[in-house]
């Protein structure tokens, strides 16, 4: 079966190419009960808001307090 | 004749396409030609936007993601997030239709949710966000979540 939206996915090689591999339980602080801001990457990783001013990369900053919808 | 939301509020539609080239430049805008399936979920139907793209989150792990905007937008319903590849079989903090529960807005407003302020760049880091609460979840058997009702 043909997925109707491969075709659009034509920048798979810069995504590919950044950043090792981590534990995501390393970030676990960051959605829940840590102290520390959590900000949103541009491939999409949780970091530090600390981490993150020291690249020059778009971020997006995610509110610790935020809470999950439905179950 | 109906007019679609983009042509009505092309303004926001400019905002939206802008805001995502910033920050999630991976991600590309769409128009249906067709209704769309993805794992037995109709998930994007004739006419509608969409906005398709990759999430790295830290394990590595690349997962396709599919927004869709609604019908009517902003005022007249919210942006709904799939996973497109790989199949996530478990449903903790989804919908029946399969789309992504990214948030609350009950309780005040207190959670980060839906609102005038928002883009599909919310919604892309909503999305991020869950992506590595669902990987915790695989690796622990629990969902991290903040539980307004259990807090001190």
């Amino acid at each position: 079966m043909i997925n109707p939206f491969s075709r659009k996915e034509n920048k798979i090689s810069s995504l590919d190419e950044k950043k090792a591999n981590q534990d995501p339980l390393a970030v676990e602080d960051l959605l829940v009960n840590g102290t520390q801001k959590a900000t949103i990457t541009s491939d999409g990783r949780l970091v530090t808001k600390k981490n993150a001013l020291k690249d020059k990369e778009e971020h997006i900053d995610l509110m610790k307090q935020r809470e999950w919808g439905c179950r | 004749m109906p007019v679609n939301w983009w042509e009505k509020e092309q303004r926001r539609l400019s905002t939206e396409i802008n805001l995502m080239r910033q920050k999630f430049p991976q991600f590309e805008l769409g128009h249906a030609e067709h209704d769309h399936m993805i794992n037995n979920w109709s998930v994007v139907r004739k006419g509608q936007k969409y906005w398709l793209g990759r999430l790295k989150p830290v394990s590595g792990n690349i997962y396709t993601v599919l927004l869709t905007y609604p019908n009517y937008y902003p005022s007249g319903g919210e942006i709904k997030a799939y996973i497109v590849s790989p199949h996530i079989s478990h449903c903790n903090h989804r919908y029946g239709d399969g789309h992504l529960c990214l948030y609350s807005n009950d309780h005040g407003g207190k959670g980060q949710g839906a609102g005038p302020g928002m883009t599909a760049v919310s919604y892309v880091g909503w999305t991020a966000a869950w992506l590595h609460a669902h990987e915790i979840y695989e690796r622990k058997g629990v969902w991290p979540e903040n539980n307004f009702f259990k807090r001190p």
